[in-house]
């Protein structure tokens, strides 16, 4: 059904008698708002609360200080997504980043898809090529593809560094929370087109809240919230799938069944929430070898309980939860800018902090 | 997260040797663009159709009309 | 065995003589000018204006273009920039122990037409040879002076609230050029950079009796640098209109599927020019054989410093993000 943005709004208006409280998960979905300026042409009554959703945000400190102690070391290459690049590690030593290790000699790459990483492990048999893997279940399929191609071709000098996380279970743990303030998830879309609907419609039911899967142009974003506000005018706390287009209620079963080849779900840690039960993949044994913490010998975030390596100014964690918006962050626009963040969500383009500078003046 | 992209399938090409579904790619053209896509978890798609690509991996097949 | 360049081509000695002599003669528009250490010029009467950049660029060569061509266009647009006809250029290359004798050619080559285009003479200049891995290829530093012709001052004090804003062009080529020679982007047709003299159009506004109170090159940052360098030194918002901004085929889908801002390509062959609001449809006129557009105005700022905002094609709007100074992809 096509509609113009300008009727979903109409008909927004139309149905809302009071306010609600919205979390979108999804960073991408935080960076179309943004890019779109959509909060601003919602209701005032309606408040959109952005997420956790944002890989780069919750990776623990401690995986990228591993990731910059990897790249120094002369035989390794280090590859990542360009996202990682600026996000500080935050210990109390200073706030170092990829960026400023490949200034200082590190061996960092700048890759736009797994598969690169595989062409560079063929080509340079002579170092140790290492992906900091970073993602939700939307890049996990790519990496769990790359670990059995890996294997397939016999590579010895390929590992993997992995900060692969869940949604469902963080979405889970916001709306378990006793002082949770959000009403109804917009879920991210792109995660459900491989894990379709099962554990979203258990997430609506267990918790009683209204849980849309959206998608991320405008207009299916603004659908996303109509649909959500409909079901909590209605007082019917289920799922319904906004982006039918693209998810199906099976999600992608070829892809399911390559993440549960090659990965276990887990406990772990997310940097500024703590510990996620279910919240992170790890290798199965059999395809431990490609651990590059195994290989190396680091320790695992699993097993280390999570150092809180934040900035002592850095209220990231109240943030990714939805209890704080950016702007009420005493280092917001301050001591902590795009240009000098303070943590990861000022970091990350599609970061709420982010997000929140990239409001227009008028909107504070 | 997810930053996926729609592009039209223009051709399809395995392997030489080896799993051909684990090595299955696809010329996805995205608007004057294109690039070589895996299909490793879509064994389904066919020429012709829209996928959603994510990092070089394509996830879902679009339907214009869910 | 590939000619190369040793190190002896920059010891001063007879190598560097036959180096100068066979392979930069063409950069100079008067050979006598290679004996001597400095240039003597007959300056015509007027302000001069003066300018100095320096190219690192990698690829080297690239489609549409080479780091040559952008070492001598790139300083007669700054020339321009200011209302300047350029006149002169030195140039001075550092070029590194290894680099194949062919390609120096090339952009030898490149550059002197490169001159010839731009009106411009090139009369002196300076060639060192450093160690191999000291620098990618070729460093080249250009300084060049021009004359200046605008009747008044260009420069951001000029610029009010209200004023218009005119690109001379579409967006992206040349970044959208030298991203797809990095990432390996299969685009059709290929991306070729913009790089071209802006003297012509500048001209043609001055000629028209029109005197912006701006005008910036879209170079490094693209428009949203360039823009936001504006606001900042002008003291106003910079709004523009994203309908009405007009971007090169391929970068739409390119910055897409990189997740990059389309406004923070670079581009070689053009300019915003901030125009007086009863000067600006003129202007547009004047330009636009060269597709020149109006995006959007000058405004008093909304916020506590001044921004660059835009105007979605839904009537929101936004600040645009500052350009971290890196072109990182993203897949979030």
């Amino acid at each position: 059904m096509t509609r113009e943005p300008s009727a979903v709004l109409a008909e927004l208006q139309a149905i809302l008698t009071r306010p609600w409280t919205l979390m979108e998960v999804c960073g991408g979905q935080t960076h179309s708002i943004v890019r779109w300026g959509l909060d601003q042409l919602l209701p005032d009554a309606l408040e959109l609360v952005h997420g956790p959703g944002c890989p780069v945000c919750v990776t623990p400190a401690q995986t990228i200080e591993q990731a910059l102690e990897l790249a120094m070391r002369p035989e390794v290459l280090l590859c990542s997504f360009g996202d990682m690049l600026r996000v500080p590690a935050g210990s109390a030593g200073g706030t170092c980043d990829l960026q400023q290790v490949r200034a200082a000699g590190g061996n960092v790459r700048v890759i736009t898809r797994p598969h690169q990483v595989l062409e560079l492990a063929r080509r340079q048999p002579e170092r140790q090529v290492v992906l900091l893997a970073v993602g939700f279940e939307t890049t996990a399929p790519a990496v769990a593809l790359l670990a059995e191609q890996a294997c397939a071709l016999g590579l010895s000098n390929l590992s993997l560094l992995l900060a692969q996380a869940r949604v469902v279970p963080a979405m889970a743990a916001i709306a378990a929370a006793p002082e949770r303030r959000v009403q109804g998830f917009l879920a991210a879309g792109h995660v459900a087109a491989v894990m379709g609907h099962g554990e979203l419609e258990q997430l609506a039911m267990r918790q009683q809240i209204p849980v849309v899967i959206t998608g991320f142009a405008p207009l299916e974003l603004l659908q996303g919230v109509l649909a959500c506000v409909r079901l909590l005018e209605a007082g019917t706390p289920r799922l319904h799938n906004a982006y039918a287009q693209v998810v199906r209620p099976q999600g992608n079963p070829a892809a399911q069944a390559l993440l549960r080849q090659v990965f276990a779900v887990a406990d772990g840690p997310w940097r500024g929430l703590g510990s996620v039960a279910g919240g992170v993949l790890q290798l199965r044994a059999a395809y431990r070898h490609l651990d590059a913490r195994v290989r190396f010998g680091l320790s695992s975030p699993i097993d280390a309980p999570e150092r809180v390596c934040l900035e002592p100014r850095c209220r990231a964690d109240q943030v990714l939860q939805g209890l704080l918006r950016p702007s009420e962050c005493p280092s917001f626009g301050t001591a902590c800018t795009p240009h000098h963040p303070l943590g990861a969500p000022m970091v990350s383009a599609e970061g709420a902090c982010a997000a929140y500078m990239q409001r227009s003046g008028r909107h504070g | 997260m997810c930053l996926a992209v729609c592009g039209r399938i223009l051709s399809i090409s395995t392997a030489a040797a080896g799993d051909p579904a684990l090595w299955r790619c696809a010329e996805v053209d995205f608007g004057g663009l294109s690039q070589t896509v895996s299909l490793a978890c879509l064994p389904q798609a066919r020429v012709g159709d829209q996928v959603l690509v994510h990092v070089g991996f394509a996830l879902s097949v679009v339907r214009d009309d869910p | 065995m590939v000619e190369r360049v040793v190190l002896g081509h920059g010891g001063g000695g007879s190598l560097m003589q036959e180096l100068i002599a066979t392979e930069l003669a063409p950069l100079y528009s008067d050979p006598a000018q290679l004996d001597l250490d400095a240039a003597t010029l007959a300056l015509p009467h007027g302000q001069l204006a003066f300018s100095s950049d320096g190219y690192v660029v990698q690829p080297l060569e690239f489609a549409g273009g080479d780091i040559g061509k952008l070492a001598v266009i790139g300083t007669a647009n700054d020339l321009a920039m200011v209302g300047a006809r350029p006149l002169h250029l030195s140039v001075s290359l550092i070029l590194e122990e290894g680099l194949p004798l062919a390609l120096l050619r090339r952009l030898v080559a490149s550059m002197a037409e490169a001159a010839a285009a731009s009106g411009v003479t090139i009369v002196t200049g300076d060639t060192k040879v450093v160690e191999r891995g000291k620098a990618d290829g070729v460093f080249i530093s250009t300084s060049g002076i021009g004359l200046l012709v605008a009747p008044a001052r260009i420069a951001p004090s000029a610029i009010r609230a209200g004023d218009q804003l005119l690109i001379s062009g579409d967006l992206g080529r040349h970044g959208l050029a030298i991203l797809a020679a990095r990432h390996g982007l299969a685009l059709e047709p290929l991306p070729s950079s913009d790089c071209a003299p802006l003297w012509p159009q500048v001209k043609a506004l001055l000629e028209a009796g029109i005197t912006p109170h701006g005008l910036r090159d879209l170079t490094r940052g693209g428009l949203g640098t360039a823009l936001a360098e504006l606001a900042a030194s002008s003291g106003c918002d910079g709004l523009l209109l994203e309908t009405e901004l007009p971007l090169a085929p391929g970068v739409d889908a390119s910055c897409a599927l990189l997740g990059l801002e389309p406004l923070h390509l670079a581009n070689e062959g053009r300019f915003v020019a901030v125009l007086a609001a009863e000067q600006a449809a003129r202007a547009a006129a004047v330009l636009a054989p060269w597709g020149a557009r109006l995006v959007g105005d000058m405004q008093q700022p909304v916020g506590v410093q001044p921004q660059v905002r835009l105007r979605t094609a839904l009537g929101s709007e936004r600040v645009l993000p500052p350009f971290s100074g890196e072109m990182l992809p993203r897949i979030c």
